[in-house]
């Protein structure tokens, strides 16, 4: 029973976790990318500087994309009902979005950039104040969190179309006389 | 394009290929559904005794919850694809997908939680606890259809509003 509780506790700790760990790097690689930080990493070591520069926007895309699959993870779980099912829906689906999180944080970058009612776009970005890019940065990991969250449910669904008909019901000591 | 109709290699492209696929998902998912609830269902009240009944419905209900859920997902990552062709997010858009997400819970709630239930409590053949579950599963199954109806809807709206999908 204190296993169960342990085995129960660990998959939502680590699904908690991670969307936190997810959450911190969302913001400091948004935060960085809209306000130029690389630029203060630069001066203090210049090679770090570089590589930040180089993959700020990487770190933002993928973070905000994996927010979002936990989230929808997280969320998933509440819907599933037995303990047991929930556990292997946990753990498959954890699985299956650290495969897909690279590629679906490329295609929901893409997804993102396209503008509210075809208008915009990120194509003024460069001109823009401090200010608008903090903002713009910020509306972009949202959108890309979002796109990621319904695409994470799917992912959910489909893993528990896979492993709820593979769960085994046990039976009662009627159906075995 | 002439008068409406589509050349030979604009009927090849990948678009209407994710398109076509997308519609096929939306079929299977909806007319699934739809046939179990006023179809399936009330036959099987009818025509089989209960303990016959429940082997067959929790059959039923494992089935299409497969079914239903794969459909659901291949409706996503077909829809997302889709969003590339139309080329911006509109407000209907947004609705449309905050629709999708209430579905995809519903749906997992459905198969996941209430199905799972069901074929737990039918085990050991019809049970007391069994009706309740059976009248909540129908009644989620019919708001799902009812709001993919109501997604499908919007969906002419997205793609039938002049250059939203001018293909040719």
């Amino acid at each position: 029973m204190q296993r169960r509780k342990r085995g129960r506790q660990l998959y939502h700790r680590i699904v908690r976790w991670l969307s936190v760990a997810a959450l911190l790097v969302a913001i400091i690689s948004t935060a960085s990318y809209g306000s130029g930080a690389h630029t203060a990493v630069r001066y203090l070591d210049p090679p770090m500087g570089a590589w930040w520069n180089a993959s700020e926007f990487a770190f933002m895309t993928v973070s905000a994309a994996a927010l979002g699959i936990l989230v929808a993870i997280g969320a998933g779980l509440k819907l599933v009902a037995e303990e047991a099912v929930r556990r292997r829906v946990a753990i498959a689906s954890i699985i299956v979005g650290a495969i897909i999180v690279a590629p679906l944080a490329s295609g929901m970058a893409a997804m993102a950039r396209l503008g509210w009612m075809a208008e915009g776009g990120l194509a003024p970005y460069a001109e823009t104040s401090i200010v608008d890019k903090l903002l713009i940065a910020g509306v972009y990991s949202l959108k890309i969190a979002g796109f990621s969250l319904i695409a994470g449910l799917a992912m959910v669904a489909m893993v528990a179309a896979v492993i709820v008909p593979l769960t085994r019901v046990v039976p009662s000591r009627e159906a075995l006389k | 394009m002439s008068g409406g109709a589509l050349d030979f290699p604009t009927m090849l492209s990948m678009r209407l290929l994710v398109l076509f696929i997308h519609v096929t998902a939306v079929i299977v998912a909806l007319g699934g559904s739809l046939f179990s609830t006023f179809a399936l269902t009330p036959i099987l009240n009818s025509e089989l005794e209960p303990v016959a009944r429940i082997k067959v419905m929790r059959r039923v209900v494992r089935r299409l919850g497969w079914i239903v859920l794969v459909s659901l997902a291949v409706l996503v990552a077909t829809g997302m694809m889709n969003v590339f062709y139309i080329g911006a997010i509109s407000r209907l858009l947004m609705v449309k997908l905050v629709l999708v997400i209430i579905v995809i819970g519903l749906a997992i709630y459905q198969y996941a939680n209430v199905g799972a239930r069901i074929w737990q409590a039918s085990s050991d053949g019809p049970s007391p606890g069994l009706a309740p579950l059976v009248s909540r599963f129908r009644r989620v199954g019919l708001t799902v259809g009812s709001l993919v109806l109501l997604i499908v809807y919007l969906s002419l709206g997205l793609t039938r509003v002049p250059g939203a999908l001018s293909i040719g």
